[in-house]
């Protein structure tokens, strides 16, 4: 990419799926659609590149809404959106599982280490709806140095600011860094 | 009738590339190239027309039996001016950063022709100065050399001019050549010389004289004059057609649209269907109809008749079947044969047909087809572009304003598989669109390896919003048909307009709950 401010994001799928106005008929739950979409929308707009992997692909290709498909098509038209499934970080899934205590935490950790590869392969940047997920692996960056160097966003959690965040270039903010992420707005729960 | 395969070298690849300078808000040297499928983008009032103008002022100029005294016949059947001063760059640049107007083309093997023009407001246009350049021969820098021939070049400069960019002083051998003058023939200039007495090409014995260096004997004329184009203001809802007479060369003169009936009656009587048989495809592809057929009505009128079912009810009827059927001997007895006679006697005088066959096939269309101006505006309209994409010869150039007009979306992006089996066949394809779905199927097309992405070429005119001047970017799709930092805004739009319409829907329904 040629545009000087453009920052490479790993956009999990659940933004995709979000991306639509499906609740819209619902709208006393809490919308995480609107939000999903106004951070693709930015993303677009500010020339950001998305990194997909192999499996992220086939997740989107599952979940993506309307809008979500014609976004990825987009983006892939103007070449802004790259293939990295992040191989070489592949073997970071021994130790950073063994931080955790479940069986069930360690499979759903496992199930989305492709998003830790591509975005430590690439910008370092994710961008997700997920809660669970950056838990672990923030329980896991004491043991795994590589993953402090994570930065995470969440439209749902974060509303409007994460889509500022994004218009204002992405940059990797200390109170970014996945950990730190988890213990300003998780710490609650 | 068209040009038959073997004899497709000889109009080589055709037009590769066009330089507009000083024509309406092209103030500045426009310089594109031309490839199978080219395609021409951007907003409204970009300067996409009028990059292709000068090539349609000079097809009405060549067609024309007037010999106007300016270069150019300014009104006709593709260009309504009355005054150069209509078409010339008007802009805020100061005098001395102006353009005159010039046009150059690269065409077949290394040939490119150009001219340069001088304007004033009595004289209006007249032709400045002229080049032309056989590259293969000559020098490939027309940096060095533009422009060289004027009227008051000597006949010296005109010789070594030649010696350089022409094969012609060799071909005529340089004993007894000797080179007259610069000549203007129409928008061209060029040089007018003597070649000595000598054999022809056949061994004949030819006496001395006078022959001419100039772009139309390169054969720029030709692509000019067989270029076909299908304008945006098509669609013509009439009953009738007139019976046109096809040029055995491929030249359409004036517009497109009143050949294309005589063509399709012509491919329906042809020994070899292949064409109907792709314009039947065409058309069925875009779910528009499943046939098509012509109907002669009279000795000089054709009607256009497609059927009222979608699906295909009957088996088609070929031309060389058309033909055996007037030579059938029914075995009648004579009430039979008396009656079928009358009747078809009956049918083929108020039908205007040919034979009983005919009368037979225009009895049968009454009852299963429709004329084409009965139905939606949709075939009418891309019938010329269909009719023009499967007529032309490889290197013939074919420029379709929006193509996708009247069409549905899926007829649209299913419309890109047609023009890329016509660019793949070597015809040279500029389409003007505001298409996002035909553009995304053109990709498509590519990254389906359909078409190979060095066929395409893509350019998107802008202008600029202080200066009135377009400039254009250019971009050939890479083989994954992705166009990276091309800028056309139809992603913005898409986009846009979806999120708009999803935050307008979502804010209603949360206050409709309030």
């Amino acid at each position: 990419m040629s545009w000087k401010n453009s920052k490479q994001l790993v956009v999990d799928a659940n933004v995709g799926q979000g991306s639509s106005n499906d609740k819209m008929f619902n709208p006393v739950l809490e919308d995480s659609g609107s939000q999903s979409r106004q951070c693709l929308q930015a993303i677009w707009e500010e020339r950001h590149v998305a990194v997909f992997s192999g499996n992220l692909r086939d997740e989107w290709g599952r979940h993506a809404s309307s809008y979500a498909k014609r976004w990825l098509r987009n983006m892939e038209q103007k070449c802004r959106i790259i293939e990295e499934d992040g191989e070489r970080f592949a073997e970071l899934a021994i130790p950073a599982c063994a931080c955790l205590s479940t069986a069930g935490e360690k499979a759903a950790l496992a199930k989305d280490l492709h998003l830790i590869q591509s975005a430590l392969a690439t910008g370092q940047l994710i961008l997700s709806n997920e809660v669970r997920f950056p838990r672990f692996v923030a329980l896991a960056c004491g043991a795994v140095q590589e993953l402090v160097s994570l930065y995470y966003a969440n439209p749902t959690v974060e509303g409007d600011r994460c889509r500022l965040w994004i218009k204002a270039g992405a940059e990797k903010d200390a109170d970014r860094r996945i950990d730190v992420w988890v213990e300003n707005h998780l710490k609650s729960d | 009738m068209a040009i038959h395969p073997s004899n497709w070298h000889l109009f080589g690849p055709g037009i590769t590339r066009i330089a507009v300078t000083g024509f309406k808000s092209l103030a500045t040297k426009t310089d594109l190239e031309i490839r199978p499928l080219t395609v021409l983008a951007g907003a409204n009032s970009s300067g996409k027309s009028s990059f292709m103008q000068p090539l349609l002022l000079m097809k009405q100029t060549l067609e024309s039996d007037v010999n106007p005294a300016a270069p150019f016949l300014m009104s006709g059947p593709y260009t309504r001016y009355t005054q150069a001063r209509q078409f010339l760059s008007r802009t805020y640049l100061p005098r001395k950063e102006q353009s005159p107007l010039a046009f150059e083309f690269s065409f077949d093997e290394g040939m490119t022709a150009g001219m340069l023009y001088s304007a004033e407001a009595q004289r209006g246009v007249t032709i400045e100065r002229g080049l032309s350049i056989e590259e293969s021969w000559g020098s490939r820098s027309t940096e060095e050399s533009q422009w060289r021939i004027t009227t008051r070049s000597t006949p010296d400069e005109l010789r070594s001019m030649l010696l350089k960019f022409s094969s012609i002083p060799l071909m005529m051998g340089q004993v007894g050549f000797t080179v007259l003058s610069a000549v203007n023939s129409r928008f061209y200039q060029g040089v007018l010389y003597s070649a000595p007495a000598g054999e022809g090409p056949r061994g004949e014995a030819m006496g001395r004289r006078e022959l001419y260096h100039m772009p139309e004997n390169l054969g720029l004329n030709s692509h000019i004059r067989r270029m076909i184009y299908v304008p945006g203001l098509r669609g013509d809802q009439n009953r009738k057609w007139l019976f046109t007479e096809i040029s055995e060369q491929g030249f359409f003169e004036g517009p497109f649209e009143s050949y294309v009936p005589s063509l399709i009656y012509s491919w329906q009587h042809a020994d070899d269907t292949k064409r109907e048989d792709e314009l039947e495809a065409g058309l069925e592809l875009l779910g528009l109809a499943s046939s098509i057929t012509t109907m002669r009505v009279s000795e000089s009128e054709l009607e256009v008749l497609i059927p009222i079912a979608l699906e295909r009810s009957r088996p088609k009827i070929t031309g060389p079947e058309r033909r055996k059927m007037s030579e059938l001997n029914f075995e009648l007895g004579k009430e039979q044969f008396e009656t079928v006679e009358s009747a078809l006697n009956l049918a083929m005088k108020r039908s205007g047909a040919k034979d009983p066959a005919e009368a037979l096939l225009n009895i049968a269309v009454q009852y299963t087809h429709v004329n084409i101006a009965d139905v939606g505006l949709a075939v009418s309209t891309v019938l010329p572009v269909l009719v023009a994409l499967i007529q032309a010869d490889p290197g013939q150039l074919v420029y379709i304003e929006q193509p996708e007009l009247h069409l549905h979306p899926r007829a649209q992006w299913k419309l890109a598989q047609v023009l890329a089996q016509a660019a793949n066949r070597g015809v040279r394809l500029v389409i003007e669109t505001h298409s996002s779905l035909l553009l995304r199927g053109i990709l498509t097309q590519i990254a389906e390896s359909k078409i190979a992405n060095d066929k395409a070429i893509l350019h998107w005119f802008e202008r600029d919003s202080k200066t009135g001047i377009s400039t254009v970017h250019s971009a050939e799709p890479d083989p994954a048909g992705r166009v990276g930092d091309w800028p056309e805004d139809f992603g913005d739009v898409e986009l846009g307009s979806d999120n708009d319409y999803l935050n307008a829907v979502e804010n209603k329904m949360v206050a409709g709950t309030k």
